[in-house]
Order: structure tokens, then C-alpha cells, then sequence
């Protein structure tokens, strides 16, 4: 007996065989959120290879000019190529995004296993500090506390792992609760499983899930947020190119050049699309019911 | 429960609405009379925070004080010193005292009586209290006191001779006469952010981070001054002042150097570049041990590339200042070296040090100007082989340089300072052997300096003070312990119609002889 | 009910005790010197150490908690330091303006946001709907500082038609407001695609359970059933993200604050920090969160009201 084969697209068939990935390309938002996060990607590993320039390279004669030729997106205020700068400016914003929801994520894994798990006492205390920590505006706390420690990437790393910490114990702690009580733990317990063992190879593998997309779904709010505290001056120093830098050097220049506020605007902005709709697609092919909601 | 939620919604918007209304409503009077008030409205780069003349902290309380108090003398608009509330005066021969007759039946305003000899003493001797020492007592340091002949009448008796009275005291913030009834009754705190004059405008209300309202004073005892009202808004950013003169939301303010083409070109405002007495540069400490060596310094000073800095920083609106002393002060150093950018001469003074590889910090405040400078010099240096680190640091960070000896730290860094008026020992007292550990961030000690430093303050004979500044400058620039960059001018945007007089050194703008149609 | 309220309030005061502790600690933890910034540069050795024993510096940070609790508990704020003003004196001055920017901006991305989501929810899979959707998606994910600039760009620096800066003429509420325009945008517009994607999820939600069917068969006009069942029932999730939002706002406001100059807590606290005014930015931050837990408490308290089915203690987790 023979199959008749539909004619299927050469893509789509090569989509086959990425199972998740293939998934979240198909949504056409999917797709869209893809390719910019492939560019991000793309500028992150091979920089020296796509930026025409070392993004420190000064023309100060040529300061502020518009796009040419030359530089394709214009120059700065010390004269250098804003286009080199953004895409150098990728590694920033991946390198602090990166370790600080990872900072976040583990912290607040712990935390939330410990809280859900002993429950009582520890819970309550571990709720409370969790609950002030989220009662802070967490770009007040953060401004305070880089003001006090001295602007730099690693304190911007900290801060932001530390404020955005509560959100990942809370989902974790919820989750716990709902599985310690299933009978399969309680079987364990009477068999005599250590509660460390317990709680690594039984509740972690299932409630970790969500939090990983929790994570993936926050890594955009994270590369605007060192932005926002780098257009403040309290993020990285310079010459590094972080986009809020060149956002806020392009402020103090705005009478006399457009471009450089411009482009890095819109480079955030894509960004951050691009993110949101990659995690977006991810999610609604995972479906794991949690709401990426934060960082508004 | 559409409807509940409807309701919220408008409840929420109406709420929004009064509030906007309050929020509009509750600073100020309303301000309908018949013929529309003239009202100035200039901005503050900064919110007032210490009005009281022996403590100001900033030029913005310079300001709002000489618009509304008086002193014995005063710059007029041509920046010439005249009397003011000193009807006659006589110096003696030896400059140790000063005789002088108020002017009569001038009123302090706010009902709080007329001015007399009384008021003068108390005003100046309260710079001679020692607990705590006012923060401008060295402005007053050889005065021993003020004799009081009559109502009218009095003296001023000095220790020592004081070249610094004549330029930057008496008619200056320090030299404001306060009503001694009212500093009484005010208390501490209160003079702070209270202030009653006998001047042309009467300080009528501060509405913290929104604005400050002066009112024209009706019984003033001279000529009455153009304006009904000036409304002074504090505003930190010079963007947002550009901005809101642009939209012609402020009749005056000062701008960013950089901004000077744009409005320069705009026919609704008139702009001035006023050089100022301003001084800024970048500096090296010479006891780091680093930067010990005077060859390291020299291989940085020719490594330097200052008409860059000047062209990126400032879009070649700011003049290169060679020497400590601003030009237009007495002590200009008009034939100061110029050390032009020369990296081979800069490598030979390196290998002449025996230094082969070198790491420097460079430590300057995170405002877009000095972040400029900074970059520039970590390029022009890299290509020398220094490699610089940059810390840039908010003002706060960066001002704690100045106590308890934490300028041990510092290797290079960017600074300003303004002195108030054109007078050169302003200058120079900040870098004599007992500023370090305070404010000689270079830690730079020379006794022969600090020598000509008491000199040039007790020496009248502008000849011969001239020929001690430059002296002292030459000792500076031999030590190499510094290059210094620029006077940054002060700019200022005026719209049509209003017409604007700044205080000589620039960094004031005279509110009380501002006009307007 | 009562006990429910109740505990919410120890909750909330255990919380800003702790946010005071936190904030003193942190003081003191990093050396920074306040007084030189604050004092200016011809600060003296004594004046400095007044200043200094002034913020309690000087003490051990329990001292600072427990006299702030004390000041908190006579109602005041403590006093400024630079000034000598009490410290409620800022805070009421600016608290006013940053509330109505919050709320007006939190009311524009209701008025466009609902209307949005309900629009693409009974529209499904239209290309409108598809339009809405990058629409909303791309509103949230544009940082509000970049929106507020681009704002600043466009109609203040280049078309010179919205005032930008400061609250405007003092007394003149069309002036008070049209300064308010320009800012309240670019704070909502995070928040306008933040609503009209929540309300199209739970409206296609709503619209897809049984009840909805049921009347649908029974020959209810799909007008009724749309806007009077499921919209009421699709936007209780709604309420309670609002709460969250007029507290989030207020801690967001301090981008749009500084990029407009427009004075306001968010203002008041950056300031604060830059000269190291500790006080007032404990005293700043207190007040911050005060409002934020309060507002959220209203969100739980108003979602209970429009829903009776949710049980209070739920609010717990």
C-alpha cells in the first residue's frame, strides 16, 4: 500500500525536524520575533566581524555627521560610528541580561524550593522579605543601590539579578506547594529519601519548567532595564557601548544631531520586540500556563 | 458590574482632573488684574537649598540673595564697583578701616523696620563665629569689628590689609546686609530658605522643586525695576532649559555650549558668551607613585591632545586656558606655554622615566562634558602606551575627594572650579600645602607658592600682585602637575523683547537690573 | 472580611519596617559622604560633622530605624538637613503631580487599551486583529524613556507644538495639562498594550466557556452576549493588574520625571540620591512604597467587590 504523499514545502519539512523551534517559527509573529533574535544573536558571537570599526575609534572632525558612506549610521559626539557602537552594544546588553536572570533565576529557585517545601515558619519569613523586596520600585532600589556601591557592569549585574529575584521564588514556592502534597512525594518520604534528595530529583525537574520560561520571557525587560539605568549613568563605564549610553550621549547632544537618539531607540525598541515575540511563540507552544507580565 | 467598573473608570479620570486643577491652582495666586503683570521667567540650574549670605552652597542662591538684599557696594552693569547702601565712605590711608554713612530711612522689606548701623555689624561679624565657623568665614577673616558711630554712621575695623574685600566680598554675597531683626526671630533653619531685604524685589515664595516667586518691592528706595514678578524655575538639565526656551516656556536661562549654533541662528533669542572666571583641567597627583616621576607628567602633558577635547566637548566654543589665572582677572599669564600634542616627545619622556608599561585611573564627575575629556584622554594616552582606566562617578562620589585626605586615591582626573569673581587669590588658595588632603587634589607642595599666596592677599598694589601671580604660575607650570584645559564661558539665551546683565566673572546672571517690554 | 483586612495591615506594616530597615542599612553598609556634596565646596571639618551627626550617620543604623518609626508614629517625616525644611514639605509639594501622572496615564491606556482588546477578542484571526496584535506587542516592549524621547523629538524639539517641560504656568490648569500630555503618553503606552492584549486573552477565553455557548443557543443576540456577560466577566482579571499598574507607574515615573523635568517623587528621589540626602530618600522611597502596597490593596479589595465568587484569603498566595 502506498501513501500519496502531499506535496510539502522544502521549509517546512526542515522545520520537522527542529520539534520546538519548528513550532514557533510557523506563527508568523513566531517567525518575526526569530529573525531578530538571530540578528542579536548573530551581532553578540561575530561583533569584530560586522562592525566596520572599533567602536572607541574617534574622528572627532567628523563628529555628529548624519549617514554617509562611510559611517552608515552616522557618527557621535567624539566622532564614532554609532552602527560599530550598536552592534558592539549587543554584547552588553546580552552579557548583563544573561548573568542577571540567571543570578535571579537560581537565587529565586532556591528560595522558592526552601519556602514551598519546609513550609511554616521558614515560608512565612522567606513571603515577607520577598514581599518588601517586590514593595521597593525596583528602579528607585536600584539607582540607590548603584549610587552607593559605584556604577559598573558587575554592581548592574547584582542589582538587577537581586530585584528581579522575588518574582522567580514566588512561581517556584506556588509550584512546590501544589506538588509536595502529591502522594508519589509522601511514598519517597516513607521510603526514607533524604528531603535534599527529595527536593532535587523529584520537585525540582517539575517545577523548574515555568521558571525557565519566566526567564526566557524576561530577558528583554532586562536589557531595558540596564539601559534605563545606563541612560541614567549608573550602568557600565565608558567607553563601553551600552545602548542607553549611546542613548543618553545622544540626548546631550539632541540640538545638534538626531541620529544617534534614533538609532539606538529603535535598536532597543527592535530588540525587545524581538524577544517578546520569540518568548510569546515559545510560549504558546509550550503552553505551561504563566504570564510574562513583569517589568511594566 | 459593567456599570461598577465604568464608574471606577470615571472616577478615576475625575479624580485625575481636580487633582490636575489643584495641582495647577495650589502654588500661586491667582494673576488677573486689569493690565497683565510683567513676569520674567528665567530658570535656576538648580533648586535653592542655603539662602543665608554666610553659608550659600551654589550661584543659584547667589542669585535669588542680590536680587533681593543690598550690601554697601555693588557691581553696576558695567561691573564697576559703586556704593549702594554706603552713601559716603573713606578708607583710611593704611586700608585698616573704613568709615561709612548709610543711606537714610531705607525700610527693610516685609515690615521689619529701617536699616541701620545695627544691621551692618550684625551681618558682618556673624562671618567671625567660631561654632560652627560659617563656610565663607575666610571672607571676613581680618576683620576685627564694625564700630558703631550712630543710627547712620560706622566702621569697619581690620586686622591686616585684605586685597580680597574690594573684588570679592564687599560686593559680593558676603558683603549683603541681612536685617538683623529678622535673623533673629527666624531662627537657624528658618534663614535658610527665607530672606528679607531692603533690595528691589522681596522673595515672596518657595514651592520646592517648582519654582521660586520674587515680587517687585513697592517701597523700594530706588528705582523701581522693570518687572512685577520674576518666577525662577529650578531645572538641573540644560537639555530640558533648551527645550523649554525653544517652546518659549522660559524668557532667560543658561545653556550648554554645545546648544550655541542652534539658537545662535534662531532670530528669537539673543545668546551671550560670557568668559567666566571658571577653570577647568585635568590633573595629575604627584605623590601617586606612578605619576612621582616629573617625566611620567611631562610624557602625559604632550600626550594630551586639548584642542580635541575642545572641539568635541564644547564644539570649539570654549578657549584653551594655558595657565591657573583666567584672562580678564589681574595675574594673567599671557605668555604661558602651550603644550601642543607631540606622542614622540611624549614616548621619549616615558623611556627617560624608565617606565614601560603604565596603568592610570581617571577619575572625573558623569556629566557628558568631563565623560568627553575622559575618552579623549584614554585615546590620546593609549597611543602613547599608558593605558587609562575610566571611573566616572556621580557628583557626590565625586566631591567626597575633598575631606578627610581621600585624594591619596586619585592618580588622573578631570575637575572645575568657579570662583565667584575675577579675583586671582580665588584661584590660587585652593592649591597652597594646607589644601591637600582638602581640595589640592594634585597634593602638589610648594612652599615658595604658598609664600606668594599670603603675599598676593596682603598686597594692595595691583602692579606688583600681578607680577606674584604670575610668578606663582610659573612655579605651577614647572611642577608639571597639571595641564590645564579650559575657561569654560557661560552662555546665555535671552528671548526678544527682555534684556539681560550678568555679574562680572560671569556666573551670575543681576536679576535687579533686568528689563523687559 | 475584617480579620482578612486586618492582617493585610500588619503584613503591610511589617513590610515598611523593613523597607526602612533595608534602606538604613544600606546606608550603611557603603561608606558615602554626604556632606561635601551637600555643603558645597567651601565646606569646613565642623560644618561637615554637623551634618553628619544631623543624618545620624553617626550612629548605628537601628538608631536610624527606630528614630524614623519614632518621627513616623508623630506623623512627621523628620526634618531636611540642606534646608532645614521639613522633609513633608517636599513630599507634598511633588506627590500631587507624580499621582496624576500616574492615573492619567493609567486611565488613557484603559480608554485605548479595553476598546483595543475587546475589538481584536470578537474579531479573531481578521488581519485587524492581527494589526492590533503587533500593535499592542510593540506599545509593550518600548522602554518608556525611549518613548519619551522620541515624543520629546518629535513635538517639542522638531514641531515645536506640545510644551515638554515642567508643569507649566503656575495657576493655568489648560497649561497644567497640556504639560501633562507629552509625558502621560509616553508613560501609558507600556500599559495600553499591556491591557488590550490581557483583555483579549481572557475575553477569548470567557467567550470560548460553556455558559457562553449555552446562551448563544438559546438565540441571545451575540451583542448582548459579548458586551454584558463576557466583557463584565473578562475584565475582573483587568482590576486587579490595575492596582499593580498605578504602583508601577509611580516607581516608572522617574524616567519620564527626569527626561521632562517635571517635578514629581521619581524627581524628588533621583535628586536625592545624586547629593547622597539620605533622609530624603529614605523618607522619598518610604512614601513610594507606602502607595504601592496601598494601591494593590485597593486592587484585591476592589476585585473581591466586583467578584463575590473569589474567596479573600486567596489574595494570600
Amino acid at each position: 500500500m502506498q501513501y500519496i504523499e502531499k506535496p510539502v514545502h522544502p521549509f517546512n519539512r526542515i522545520l520537522d525536524h527542529v520539534p520546538i523551534l519548528g513550532d514557533v517559527i510557523r506563527q508568523p509573529l513566531g517567525a518575526i520575533g526569530f529573525i531578530i533574535v538571530l540578528a542579536f544573536i548573530i551581532c553578540v558571537i561575530f561583533a569584530p566581524l560586522i562592525a566596520p570599526y572599533d567602536y572607541s575609534r574617534q574622528d572627532i572632525p567628523n563628529r555628529l555627521a548624519g549617514p554617509s558612506a562611510q559611517y552608515w549610521l552616522g557618527t557621535d559626539h567624539i566622532g564614532r560610528d554609532i552602527f560599530s557602537r550598536l552592534v558592539y552594544g549587543s554584547r552588553i546588553a546580552f552579557g548583563t541580561a544573561l548573568p542577571s536572570v540567571a543570578i535571579a533565576l537560581t537565587i529565586g529557585t532556591l528560595l522558592g524550593l526552601i519556602a514551598g517545601y519546609l513550609g511554616n515558619k521558614v515560608d512565612n519569613i522567606i513571603v515577607v522579605l520577598m514581599d518588601s523586596l517586590q514593595a521597593f520600585p525596583s528602579i528607585m532600589l536600584s539607582l540607590a543601590i548603584l549610587a552607593l556601591l559605584g556604577p559598573s557592569l558587575v554592581n548592574v549585574i547584582i542589582v538587577i539579578g537581586l530585584t528581579w529575584m522575588p518574582n522567580y521564588a514566588r512561581v517556584i514556592r506556588a509550584q512546590t506547594l501544589s506538588i509536595r502534597e502529591k502522594t508519589y512525594i509522601e511514598s519517597e518520604r516513607s521510603i526514607g529519601a533524604t528531603d535534599g534528595s527529595i527536593l532535587l530529583s523529584h520537585i525540582l525537574p517539575n517545577v523548574i519548567a515555568p521558571a525557565l520560561l519566566l526567564a526566557a520571557m524576561d530577558l528583554p525587560w532586562v536589557i531595558t532595564f540596564e539601559a534605563g539605568l545606563s541612560f541614567l549613568g549608573m550602568g557600565v563605564r565608558p567607553p563601553t557601548p551600552s545602548w542607553g549610553v549611546i542613548l543618553s550621549d545622544g540626548y546631550a547632544h539632541i540640538f545638534e544631531s538626531q541620529w544617534p537618539i534614533i538609532w539606538s531607540g529603535v535598536t532597543l525598541a527592535l530588540t525587545t520586540l524581538g524577544f517578546t515575540l520569540f518568548g510569546e511563540a515559545l510560549r504558546d507552544v509550550l503552553d505551561p500556563r504563566v504570564s510574562g507580565t513583569r517589568g511594566l | 458590574m459593567k456599570r461598577k467598573f465604568w464608574l471606577l473608570i470615571s472616577l478615576f479620570l475625575v479624580a485625575s482632573m481636580i487633582m490636575s486643577a489643584c495641582g495647577g491652582l495650589a502654588s500661586v495666586a491667582p494673576t488677573a488684574t486689569p493690565a497683565p503683570p510683567k513676569i520674567l521667567k528665567a530658570r535656576l540650574s538648580k533648586d535653592i537649598s542655603n539662602l543665608d549670605t554666610a553659608n550659600v552652597t551654589g550661584k543659584e542662591e547667589d542669585t535669588v540673595d542680590r536680587a533681593v538684599m543690598e550690601g554697601l557696594f555693588r557691581y553696576d552693569i558695567t561691573g564697576k564697583l559703586v556704593p549702594q547702601l554706603a552713601e559716603t565712605y573713606k578708607v583710611s590711608d593704611d586700608g585698616l578701616t573704613i568709615d561709612f554713612t548709610l543711606r537714610k530711612g531705607v525700610k527693610w522689606q516685609k515690615g521689619y523696620g529701617e536699616l541701620t548701623t545695627d544691621d551692618v555689624k550684625f551681618s558682618f561679624e556673624r562671618f567671625l563665629v567660631t561654632d560652627p565657623k560659617p563656610a565663607y568665614a575666610d571672607d571676613w577673616a581680618s576683620l576685627d569689628h564694625v564700630e558703631i558711630v550712630d543710627q547712620y554712621t560706622g566702621k569697619l575695623i581690620f586686622k591686616k590689609p585684605q586685597a580680597t574685600l574690594w573684588t570679592v566680598v564687599l560686593p559680593m554675597t558676603s558683603g549683603l546686609i541681612v536685617s538683623k531683626k529678622f535673623y533673629t526671630e527666624a531662627g537657624p533653619d528658618k534663614i535658610k530658605t527665607e530672606i528679607v531685604g531692603t533690595g528691589p524685589y522681596i522673595f515672596d515664595s518657595w514651592t520646592p522643586k517648582q519654582q521660586i516667586v520674587l515680587k517687585r518691592n513697592p517701597d523700594y528706595w530706588g528705582i523701581q525695576p522693570s518687572f512685577d514678578e520674576i518666577d525662577l524655575i529650578p531645572m538641573d538639565d540644560d537639555k530640558a532649559a533648551e527645550v523649554a526656551l525653544q517652546a518659549g516656556e522660559l524668557d532667560f536661562s543658561s545653556i550648554s555650549l554645545t546648544s550655541v549654533d542652534k539658537f545662535q541662528a534662531d532670530n528669537k533669542f539673543k545668546v551671550d558668551l560670557i568668559p567666566s572666571t571658571a577653570y577647568s583641567w585635568i590633573g595629575m597627583n604627584v605623590e601617586s607613585p606612578k605619576l612621582q616621576d616629573v617625566n611620567v607628567r611631562q610624557a602625559i602633558r604632550y600626550s594630551i591632545d586639548v584642542p580635541s577635547i575642545l572641539k568635541a566637548a564644547y564644539n570649539n566654543k570654549a578657549p584653551r586656558a594655558n595657565a591657573l589665572i583666567p584672562e580678564g582677572t589681574l595675574g594673567y599669564w599671557k605668555d604661558a606655554p602651550v603644550y601642543d600634542r607631540d606622542v614622540a616627545k611624549a614616548k621619549d619622556y616615558l623611556s627617560k622615566a624608565g617606565v614601560t608599561s603604565l596603568e592610570l585611573t581617571m577619575t572625573y564627575e558623569n556629566t557628558d562634558e568631563y565623560s568627553t575629556w575622559a575618552q579623549i584622554v584614554q585615546q590620546n594616552l593609549a597611543e602613547t602606551g599608558i593605558k587609562v582606566t575610566l571611573n566616572p562617578l556621580d557628583s557626590s562620589s565625586f566631591w567626597a575627594y575633598g575631606a578627610d585626605g581621600k585624594d591619596k586615591e586619585l592618580e588622573l582626573f578631570a575637575v572645575g572650579y568657579s570662583s565667584v569673581g575675577p579675583e586671582p587669590a580665588w584661584s590660587t588658595m585652593w592649591f597652597t600645602c594646607d589644601q591637600v588632603d582638602l581640595w589640592n587634589w594634585m597634593r602638589w607642595c610648594n612652599k615658595d607658592f604658598d609664600a606668594l599666596h599670603v603675599k598676593g592677599i596682603e598686597t594692595i598694589d595691583s602692579g606688583v600682585r600681578e607680577q606674584i601671580y604670575i610668578q606663582m604660575q610659573k612655579l605651577w607650570d614647572e611642577s608639571v602637575n597639571s595641564i590645564m584645559v579650559t575657561n569654560v564661558p557661560q552662555v546665555y539665551v535671552t528671548k526678544q523683547g527682555f534684556k539681560s546683565v550678568i555679574y562680572p566673572g560671569g556666573l551670575s546672571p543681576m536679576l535687579r537690573e533686568f528689563k523687559g517690554e | 472580611m475584617l480579620v482578612y483586612v486586618v492582617k493585610r495591615f500588619f503584613m503591610t506594616i511589617l513590610v515598611l519596617l523593613l523597607v526602612i530597615t533595608f534602606l538604613s542599612l544600606l546606608v550603611h553598609i557603603v561608606p558615602g559622604d554626604p556632606a561635601s556634596a551637600i555643603l558645597g565646596p567651601r565646606a569646613t571639618p565642623a560644618l561637615i560633622q554637623k551634618v553628619r551627626s544631623a543624618m545620624d550617620l553617626d550612629k548605628p543604623f537601628y538608631y536610624q530605624v527606630g528614630n524614623m518609626v519614632l518621627n513616623l508614629l508623630h506623623g512627621s517625616l523628620g526634618t531636611d538637613i540642606i534646608t532645614g525644611q521639613p522633609i513633608s514639605r517636599f513630599v507634598f509639594s511633588v506627590l500631587p503631580h507624580t499621582l496624576i501622572l500616574a492615573i492619567t496615564s493609567l486611565s488613557l491606556a484603559v480608554l485605548i487599551g479595553i476598546p483595543m482588546g475587546v475589538f481584536s477578542a470578537t474579531h479573531p484571526d481578521s488581519w485587524m486583529d492581527h494589526l492590533m496584535a503587533i500593535i499592542s506587542i510593540s506599545f509593550t516592549t518600548i522602554p518608556s524613556y525611549v518613548a519619551g524621547l522620541f515624543l520629546l523629538l518629535i513635538f517639542a524639539v522638531q514641531l515645536h507644538t506640545l510644551p515638554a517641560m515642567g508643569l507649566g504656568k503656575a495657576g493655568d490648569t489648560i497649561d497644567y495639562i497640556r504639560h501633562l500630555i507629552l509625558p502621560s503618553i509616553a508613560l501609558a503606552i507600556t500599559w495600553i498594550g499591556y491591557l488590550a492584549r490581557l483583555v483579549r486573552t481572557s475575553l477569548l477565553e470567557v467567550l470560548n466557556e460553556p455558559y457562553v455557548r449555552t446562551s448563544r443557543s438559546e438565540g441571545l443576540s451575540e451583542g448582548l452576549i459579548r458586551y454584558k456577560y463576557a466583557l463584565k466577566n473578562a475584565l475582573i482579571p483587568t482590576i486587579a493588574v490595575l492596582g499593580v499598574g498605578l504602583g508601577s507607574l509611580m516607581g516608572g515615573a522617574v524616567f519620564i520625571e527626569i527626561i521632562f523635568s517635571r517635578p514629581g517623587m521619581g524627581l524628588l528621589i533621583y535628586n536625592a540620591i545624586q547629593i547622597r540626602n539620605y533622609p530624603m530618600v529614605r523618607s522619598g522611597v518610604l512614601i513610594v512604597s507606602f502607595l504601592f502596597i496601598l494601591t494593590n490593596f485597593i486592587a484585591d479589595l476592589i476585585y473581591t467587590f466586583l467578584d463575590p465568587r473569589i474567596q479573600l484569603n486567596k489574595g494570600q498566595s
